[in-house]
């Protein structure tokens, strides 16, 4: 990398901890430490929920998947508008007037305390294993960028965004979340312009959105319906919706986000934000994806992404290697034929038909490169989440290079210290607060809370050793998600939605929503997008027979009309 | 606790959940816009 690179690089990495830790100011409170005192404005809690989204698995997983399999991935978000309507006409202004630190929380005052411990277990079990996976998806692209390995570079990421997060606090989190947001919107902007004007001479956007959708890569929108693909129209509407449900309602991650907010209309604005600019956003993320996939149809894409694989195979199987390589070349060269003839012509019916010939030798050939990574390997290959990187870092001018290392550092760390702040808040507000310590001063919860965001930042460490293994990184996640949200959503169905539902319905309801998704997950090809959908619906139904048979609480009204009054 | 609301207070309740409900609406019908371009995007070039 150029010194310029490292230049941007290291004075982002630099002013991120110097702005973190001199927010520390506002969080000499267990309150300002979790909830900044209940004082932000709706556009700095709005940009922290969609950096706090926005991962770098996000950035590096998805331009990926648009280069290898197109925009399809887009249809996961179209339900998210709908779920951020539910979700400021029911959770929000319930949770804000409920004055509590987590989401849970509430469950004990409509439930019990099992109810609320078991569900702030799930929440610590699954956000503390994903998170473990975000702190490894920029190691990737360190570990090819810097040279380092990733043990190396997972500790140093984990540990700069600790930092700032265990002495800032969610002030700290929110602030730095705002301007690593504008980094990551300038960052991708300025990419895609890099890309496009990187094309060859007399190759126009259009004739690379020509060259796109010839091979189905725009196709952003599939109406077929249909339970076992995971990208379809009605997947991301309903299933998509249920997993946005789950997320940004029942994630404490989330739900700290907009508490923090001044007002309960500053809270619904903030998270309305994310219904406005994520689908536009995700288009530009996937859209650059769709561009370097072009971008490659004129210079030649190494046969395999994954670099550390490629030099293993060309090692153990020289012969083979070179001689794949060899046919890729040609093949590479006889598609840049097709697709100059294209952009010569784009309405001559015979050169798409060339060109998708020639597309469909490539694919052929590389796909018997991956079968050659994968037995010389031994294991599964998939190099998507490569593809970015190695583009970034082999074509980009110096100092462009940087800002897109400096912006996937960004989304990375929006995301992990937004993460380890709620794991704290749920650690100890959940659990050290209600079980083991209930009477201490203030200044004794917030040091504990302290050593709570230091623990989840080692732990997340020592997790992401792990995850950078499995392959790609962005379903590894939502799969994470998957299991537990869909069930967590069906207890606050059961809370909120019913006046009739028991503590002993919503808990077992819960482990049977829980199991179910276990079991359509091991013996169905049902997608993971509609895990959630199932999760809720055999909670609500469980835990609304069980509740039938126990006698109902009989102060719910009560509890409802308090929090209504505040 | 609702008796002790006044008419005013009552009026500016209403008024406020209106806003939200156009708030709301719009938000739907631009996500149908936004699906429906993204759908018109693909058949162009695909």
């Amino acid at each position: 990398m150029h010194w310029i690179d490292w230049t941007i690089v290291a004075a982002y990495l630099v002013y991120m901890i110097y702005d973190g830790l001199r927010l520390t100011k506002g969080s000499d409170e267990v309150e300002g430490y979790f909830l900044a005192h209940r004082s932000l404005p709706w556009w700095a809690v709005g940009l922290s929920v969609m950096a706090t989204q926005l991962s770098a698995i996000t950035l590096v997983g998805t331009t990926g998947q648009a280069y290898a399999d197109g925009m399809r991935f887009i249809q996961f978000y179209f339900g998210l508008p709908l779920a951020m309507v539910i979700l400021c006409v029911t959770v929000v202004p319930f949770f804000y007037r409920a004055h509590v630190y987590t989401a849970y929380e509430y469950l004990e005052k409509r439930f019990d305390a099992k109810t609320r411990s078991l569900t702030s277990f799930c929440f610590l079990i699954s956000r503390g294993l994903s998170c473990g996976v975000i702190v490894a998806a920029p190691s990737v692209i360190l570990s090819i960028v810097l040279g380092w390995n990733e043990v190396t570079t997972i500790l140093v990421m984990g540990a700069s965004t600790t930092v700032y997060t265990m002495f800032g606090g969610v002030q700290a989190v929110t602030w730095t979340d705002v301007k690593q947001m504008v980094i990551i919107v300038v960052g991708m902007v300025v990419c895609l312009i890099v890309i496009v004007s990187q094309f060859p001479a007399g190759v126009s956007v259009g004739d690379a959105l020509t060259l796109a959708g010839a091979t189905g890569r725009l196709r952003a929108v599939d109406p077929h319906f249909n339970l076992n693909e995971t990208y379809t129209l009605w997947s991301g509407l309903i299933g998509g919706m249920f997993l946005a449900l789950s997320y940004f309602g029942c994630d404490q991650s989330q739900v700290q986000r907009f508490l923090t907010a001044k007002s309960v209309g500053e809270g619904r604005v903030s998270i309305l934000m994310s219904a406005f600019v994520k689908i536009p956003m995700q288009f530009l993320i996937l859209f650059i994806g769709v561009m370097v996939f072009v971008f490659y149809q004129f210079k030649e894409p190494p046969l395999l992404f994954k670099s550390d694989d490629r030099i293993r195979v060309e090692q153990e199987a020289p012969a083979e290697y070179q001689a794949l390589s060899a046919e890729y070349s040609r093949a590479l060269s006889s598609r840049k034929d097709a697709a100059t003839a294209i952009a010569t012509n784009r309405e001559d019916p015979l050169a798409k038909g060339h060109y998708l010939a020639a597309n469909a030798s490539v694919n052929e050939v590389r796909s018997r490169g991956v079968a050659l990574a994968e037995r010389v390997t031994h294991q599964k290959f998939s190099d998507v989440n490569y593809v970015f990187p190695t583009f970034v870092t082999t074509y980009m001018p110096p100092g462009v290079i940087g800002l897109i290392i400096a912006a996937i550092f960004a989304a990375a760390m929006s995301s992990i210290a937004a993460e380890l702040n709620s794991l704290a808040t749920a650690t100890v507000i959940d659990f050290y607060r209600r079980h083991f310590r209930r009477n201490e001063s203030d200044r004794h919860y917030l040091n504990v809370s302290k050593i709570a965001t230091g623990f989840w930042g080692a732990f997340a460490c020592i997790v992401a050793l792990y995850a950078s293994r499995l392959g790609s990184l962005i379903e590894v996640v939502n799969r994470f998600g998957s299991f537990f949200y869909g069930s967590l959503l069906g207890v606050f169905v059961l809370a909120i939605g019913t006046k009739r539902a028991t503590g002993r319905g919503a808990f077992w309801g819960l482990i049977a929503g829980m199991i179910s998704v276990a079991i359509v997950a091991k013996f169905t090809s049902i997608s993971f997008l509609w895990y959630n959908l199932v999760g809720c619906a055999v909670v609500v139904i469980v835990g609304m027979l069980l509740s039938l048979t126990t006698p109902p609480r009989g102060d719910v009204e009560e509890v409802a009309q308090a929090i209504a009054a505040d | 606790m609702n008796d002790t609301r006044t008419k005013l207070e009552v009026a500016e309740d209403a008024a406020e959940a209106h806003k939200w409900k156009r708030v709301y609406i719009t938000v739907l019908i631009y996500t149908a816009f936004l699906i429906l371009g993204l759908w018109g995007f693909s058949q162009i070039y695909t």
